[in-house]
């Protein structure tokens, strides 16, 4: 089940809302973990039990690390416990691509292919193994202690705002909110408004840049043109960032109606100004989870330069492996690995020295090369995609006119994209609010009345809007569903 | 602040009315809009025929929800009424031209009436 249906918005979502009805915390925790159970098993039944299984084999492992007091030994159980979620994740992510990569290595050897079925991909594996290595390993670091009752790992685990899409969670960041929190008027309200955005962000401006973003990708390269691949390029930016910053929001504004406060997963990464700054504001719970989990152990940078740029390239390599079972996303994996290395190196101070605007088209180039690496199904299709780009290939009179895919629709919402790439909404809200202020004392309870109802206003008028397009709209894909 | 306070107040009970609308439409009939003619069959009901195929009935409750929920008709009708009036688009693979006419883009509809869209060598035998 996605967010951005209509049996989530108007069936699932008003049920599970009945959670304020229900007494006690640990009833009310149930009625959390049933509903999350049931949002997952909606669209994969079978995997339910992989990770039912995956939590009761966390929560014994939990035990186990907590309760190890000898240091080796301690070490030993971590380690197993990291191995044993790694392995779940390599056997039903990549063993795919191992035997495929294996298969054509052994074709040139002339050997005989090694047979395997595929293996199906379950739903969000990669978020809820992270996040049961996060539980493992924070219990072994002694940030948090292991769960009594094995109801808070599942909680943990399945919760369903976080399960299939992130923000990635710390055990011990969610650990005391399982065992005890209270939701306000004002966290609700905040709630609803993130919801609210979020959705308003995915079909208003994700889904509908969308449509152009993957007819440009499909074209072949003798029909593309520079004006269509930058086109293509700018619409698949838009598209990924508010497809999942669309869905983060969604998942912060849904914890925040049951008391959870989850980690910002976005802070508008398309204003960066540098690559390194860029991976401070994209999927922050990812690039801090790799921080904290594997480029600190690693050593980070305290060790000597050389040591720290291998770091730098190892980390991103698994970051790029983390987004799917492709070569496709290990180059962008490594491609983004290389600017931080350079951005430590003189090129990071002649950047430095840049002014600001620069500073921003030098990111923003490098994103967008980036997300033409991302996007495409193969290497080559992505060589001949930026070849394009850059006008090198040759002019065929077979070029798709650019006005056959920026319809007015696509061009309103790659408008409103790249508005609100930018703070220009809380810059908004912050001027308005000063408006009272400057107005004489007896206009002030007025205006400041109009501001308060006026807000209610656009959320339910967003609301319904993201609703007429749900139910109007046919293409509806998610993107980081698939990792 | 008692205008912030109040405007929260009002908010709440205002989104979780929003959410239950479409369920009270369903028993209550409360959308008198006329039926959008989408030509296409609406999902139907699925049937059960057990566990093992219990990925393909939760499939098709979802299509059956999507194309039933209540006020639907209402808000299929609004989409389009502000694709054709706002952006000056057609439904899904329509496009309307300079004059008002509608010209139909699926199938690659206007790669061929351009000539931009060629048969390769694969695709003429079965033309032939």
């Amino acid at each position: 089940m996605v967010f951005s249906s209509p049996i989530f918005l108007f069936l699932f979502l008003p049920l599970v809302l009945a959670y304020f009805l229900v007494p006690g915390l640990r009833l009310r925790n149930l009625w959390l973990l049933a509903f999350s159970i049931i949002f997952y098993a909606w669209g994969e039944v079978i995997f339910v039990f992989l990770m039912l299984g995956s939590t009761v084999m966390n929560y014994f492992l939990g035990l186990w690390v907590d309760r190890e007091t000898i240091p080796l030994r301690r070490k030993w159980a971590v380690g197993i416990a990291v191995a044993l979620n790694l392995g779940t994740l390599a056997i039903f992510k990549y063993a795919n691509f191992a035997v495929e990569n294996l298969n054509a290595v052994l074709g040139i050897l002339r050997l005989a292919p090694v047979q395997m079925d595929p293996v199906r991909l379950p739903i969000g594996i990669s978020f809820f193994t992270f996040h049961a290595l996060s539980y493992v390993i924070d219990i072994y670091r002694r940030k948090w202690t292991s769960a009594k009752n094995p109801g808070d790992v599942a909680l943990y685990i399945f919760f369903f705002p976080q399960l299939i899409a992130g923000p990635i969670l710390r055990w011990s960041a969610i650990a005391p909110q399982i065992a005890q929190r209270i939701v306000t008027r004002e966290g609700f309200v905040e709630g609803i408004r993130r919801f609210t955005g979020g959705l308003a962000k995915k079909v208003m401006i994700a889904n509908v840049v969308a449509g152009p973003a993957d007819q440009i990708f499909s074209l072949p390269a003798a029909e593309l043109g520079p004006a269509l691949a930058w086109l293509g390029t700018l619409c698949y930016a838009l598209q990924i960032y508010f497809d999942f910053s669309g869905y983060s929001d969604m998942a912060v504004g849904l914890g925040k109606m049951f008391g959870f406060q989850f980690l910002e997963n976005f802070n508008y990464p398309y204003i960066s100004q540098s690559i390194r700054d860029f991976w401070r504001r994209w999927h922050i719970s990812l690039s801090s989870w790799f921080r904290d989990y594997l480029y600190i152990p690693l050593g980070g940078n305290r060790c000597s330069e050389r040591r720290n740029y291998l770091n730098l390239l190892i980390v991103f390599l698994l970051c790029g492996l983390w987004h799917g079972a492709s070569w496709t996303f290990v180059i962008w994996g490594l491609y983004h690995g290389t600017f931080l290395v350079l951005e430590r190196t003189r090129f990071g101070s002649l950047i430095d020295w840049l002014p600001r605007p620069a500073r921003h088209i030098y990111t923003l180039a490098a994103v967008l090369v980036g997300w033409v690496l991302f996007r495409a199904e193969s290497f080559a299709q992505a060589v001949l995609f930026l070849e394009n780009m850059i006008g090198i290939t040759v002019r065929t009179n077979a070029a798709q006119p650019l006005a056959r895919y920026l319809t007015h629709q696509v061009a309103c919402a790659i408008a409103l994209g790249v508005i609100f790439s930018t703070p220009a909404w809380p810059w908004l809200k912050i001027s308005a609010q000063r408006i009272p202020q400057l107005l004489p004392g007896m206009l002030r309870p007025v205006t400041q009345a109009a501001g308060a109802f006026l807000e209610v206003g656009l959320v339910m008028f967003w609301l319904f809007v993201s609703a007429a397009w749900l139910a109007g709209g046919t293409y509806n894909p998610f993107i980081y569903f698939r990792f | 602040m008692k205008f912030q306070t109040a405007a929260r107040a009002l908010l709440i009970p205002l989104f979780i009315a929003f959410l239950w609308l479409p369920t009270l439409d369903w028993f209550l009939h409360l959308d008198h809009v006329p039926l959008p003619n989408e030509k296409r069959r609406l999902a139907t009901f699925p049937a059960y025929r057990g566990v093992a195929e219990l990925k393909q009935f939760t499939a098709g409750v979802d299509a059956y929800f999507s194309d039933h929920f209540g006020f639907r008709k209402r808000l299929v009708r609004s989409y389009n009424h502000w694709r054709r009036q706002v952006f000056r688009e057609g439904g899904n693979d329509v496009t309307i031209g300079r004059d008002g006419s509608l010209f139909r883009t699926g199938e690659r509809m206007i790669e061929h009436s351009t000539g931009l869209a060629r048969i390769n060598d694969q695709e003429l035998p079965d033309w032939q």
